[in-house]
């Protein structure tokens, strides 16, 4: 009887048990690397460390070249595991897949990443090196344009407002605006070329490389700058003297459509005209060199109320390019640290000297060289001038670069986000959860670094406000599971991740985890794919 | 001798044949209709490694009474504001909203169970959710708040259920 009973109370014990739950699965609690570092060097070995005793079921190692052989198989021992890498792999994102037995007999997985060398961009996708031939090439077109425009629109405002150069000058200047327009089609296919990622410089053979640029901003811009430009250099032919009107509205919309793109065009109307302003007043002050120099070589006497009215004009129109000019560095920079601290800054504070020192040249034009041409020799001013035209150059050329550089230190593909890239470089899926309506937004759906965004509405439309918003990644059929990243608030609705754990081509499933409030969360299952 | 085996055997083999979830739970799966049960939330670790400092319960509305015991090294507290108010016999009584016990310091290798005792509903046929937050050393938090979506669906990190059978 007594056996029956105690049979009978273990017979109830394991009944009872799957109710109940065991009391320990193990957990991974360290790895190195860790889980998303940047590592400047192969490490010798990853570490994986649990809370208890751990039998290994297997650990894969994906990198931007493929699964990595590993030179001897991974180990577990007590509560660790350990796989060794060999030496010298490439430059990527690497995803380490793991699975073990935990002392309790149930197995668990996980994958950690972590990238390799600075930039965690996969080695075998040549977008690096092809966008820096684009990016190189639109700096040296965006030189001759803005070099163009000084040349050509400064001539024509020079005409209009001082007086007319000499006519052998007006067709150098119209000839320098046909430049101009030329350099800005251009423009075109070099932004479809680093958009498409197309070979350099092959890729402007392609029509695709062009039409893919058509649809951005860019083409934009161009076709009405190479418009004003036109008009400027049919003025500057044409003898009539209506035509210096004709050519200083020329000018106008070639700096226009200057500011149409780039880094101004995101911010709305009124730093766009801040920065038409400001590309007018470099080109009056800039654009009115050659001709003062033409006039001097002339006669000093008769180039005397020319100058005189040219410095009359520079004065504001210097203190309206200063400020235009340090507005907007203001605006993009955000804070004085920016300064210094970025490509960028730098490149404004270098752009801020050559000015300065332009100033300066000018200041000595107009108090000491200017009162000397009624009375002494015209060298002296000349010889400025000419200083003054090689500073002025120097100055456009760090301008080209630039409008090519981001002002946000470590922005990927800054140009392409700025040039409004057409959303067809990415993944949107969308789905319901719990009344809510939700975009996921994977750019540019690429193997390497990626972008994820996630708007969260209500039913109403109105942007939802979750305490938490998790997501997590897997590729099953890679063995990669369970990356899972807190996302980051971006604005009302809106959250963000970015980080190279998409390494590898195929189809991903994103598990969106949102925590509506402190006891509530609701998840969905978004799957998208990475093309290689 | 060896019958003092069988059921030591048994708690071997129902260790290894559970399902190993090592979730936070509570003691029991049914509770009958119209009784007071005791029932304790059990949390077996820590968040991935870390001490729990912790247990935050959201009481299910369902509940027509909720009575947490206090334990020696955790500070007791109970939110009122959205709890429901219940009319019994003995008046009018009312249920919490949440219930914590927090300040203690539950090591990952230790074992711990906060206890309550609670008055289910006069009706049996619900399922009720007992949605655990537990709080960890370092700011480390897990939610056992999830809800399965649909059949099949197995959270990973899962409020417990509790179904109301019918008394007696």
């Amino acid at each position: 009887m007594l056996r029956l009973l105690r049979a009978a109370w273990a017979a109830l014990l394991l009944c009872t048990v799957p109710l109940g739950g065991a009391l320990a699965h193990a957990a991974l609690v360290a790895a190195s690397p860790e889980d998303g570092a940047t590592l400047a060097e192969v490490p010798r070995s990853v570490t994986l460390r649990f809370d208890e005793a751990v039998t290994l079921i297997g650990l894969r190692i994906a990198g931007p070249a493929g699964e990595v052989a590993q030179p001897a198989p991974a180990e577990a021992g007590g509560d660790t595991v350990r796989a060794s890498l060999p030496p010298g792999l490439a430059t990527g994102t690497y995803l380490v897949s793991w699975r073990v037995i935990s002392a309790d007999g149930h197995p668990i997985g996980g994958t950690l990443a972590f990238g390799l060398g600075s930039a965690p961009v996969p080695a075998t996708t040549p977008a690096g090196a092809g966008m820096g031939g684009w990016t190189a090439a639109a700096e040296v077109l965006r030189f001759l344009l803005l070099s163009a425009f000084a040349l050509g629109g400064g001539g024509a405002l020079f005409r209009a407002l001082v007086q007319a150069p000499p006519p052998s000058l007006r067709r150098w200047l119209a000839a320098a605006s046909l430049v101009g327009v030329v350099a800005a089609a251009a423009t075109i296919g070099f932004q479809g070329g680093a958009m498409e990622d197309a070979p350099f410089p092959g890729g402007l053979a392609d029509p695709a490389t062009w039409r893919a640029a058509l649809g951005s901003t860019v083409a934009g811009r161009a076709a009405v700058t190479a418009a004003g430009l036109l008009v400027v250099a049919g003025s500057l032919l044409l003898p009539a003297g209506s035509a210096a009107l004709l050519g200083a509205a020329g000018s106008a919309v070639a700096a226009i459509g200057l500011s149409l793109s780039g880094h101004a065009a995101a911010g709305g109307w009124p730093v766009q005209a801040l920065l038409a302003l400001h590309a007018l007043a470099a080109a009056y002050w800039l654009g009115a060199f050659l001709p003062l120099l033409a006039l001097l070589s002339m006669g000093r006497l008769g180039a005397l109320p020319a100058v005189r009215r040219f410095s009359s004009i520079a004065i504001p129109t210097v203190a309206v390019l200063i400020l235009s000019g340090a507005a907007q560095a203001a605006l993009h920079l955000g804070e004085w640290r920016g300064l210094l601290g970025s490509f960028y800054g730098r490149l404004v504070v270098a752009k801020a000297v050559g000015a300065v020192l332009l100033l300066l040249l000018a200041l000595l034009n107009r108090l000491f060289l200017t009162p000397r041409l009624s009375t002494g020799a015209s060298t002296a001013l000349s010889r400025s001038i000419r200083l003054e035209v090689v500073l002025g150059a120097v100055l456009l050329g760090v301008t080209a670069v630039l409008g090519m550089t981001s002002p946000h230190p470590g922005a990927v593909h800054a140009h392409a986000h700025d040039h409004g890239v057409p959303s067809r470089q990415g993944a949107i899926v969308a789905t319901q959860v719990a009344g809510l309506d939700a975009l996921l937004e994977v750019r540019p759906a690429r193997p390497g670094t990626n972008t994820i965004t996630l708007r969260l509405e209500q039913g109403d439309g109105s942007p939802a406000r979750p305490q938490e918003v998790s997501i997590e990644l897997s590729q099953p059929a890679a063995g990669v599971v369970g990356l899972r990243r807190r996302m980051r608030a971006e604005a009302p609705g809106q959250f963000l991740y970015q980080g190279p754990e998409l390494a590898l081509a195929g189809r991903w499933v994103a598990r969106v985890e949102i925590l509506v409030s402190d006891f509530e969360q609701v998840s969905a299952d978004l799957g998208f794919d990475v093309v290689p | 001798m060896p019958r003092t085996r069988i059921p030591a055997a048994a708690i071997g083999l129902s260790l290894l044949a559970g399902p190993a979830l090592a979730h936070v739970t509570v003691d029991r799966a049914t509770m009958p209709a119209d009784s007071y049960v005791r029932i304790a939330i059990r949390v077996p670790h820590g968040c991935e490694g870390a001490a729990t400092t912790g247990i935050r319960l959201q009481v299910p509305p369902e509940l027509r009474g909720a009575k947490p015991m206090p334990l020696a090294g955790w500070t007791l507290t109970t939110r009122m504001e959205g709890g429901v108010t219940v009319q019994g016999e003995h008046g009018t009584a009312h249920v919490p909203r949440e219930v914590s016990w927090q300040g203690g310091n539950l090591p990952d290798e230790q074992y711990q169970e906060f206890v309550m005792l609670v008055r289910t509903p006069s009706e049996q046929g619900a399922t009720l959710y007992f949605p655990v937050v537990q709080e960890c050393e370092g700011g480390k938090v897990s939610r056992w708040i999830e809800r399965p979506a649909g059949p099949g669906d197995r959270p990973r990190y899962p409020a417990y259920a509790i179904r109301i059978v019918p008394k007696g």
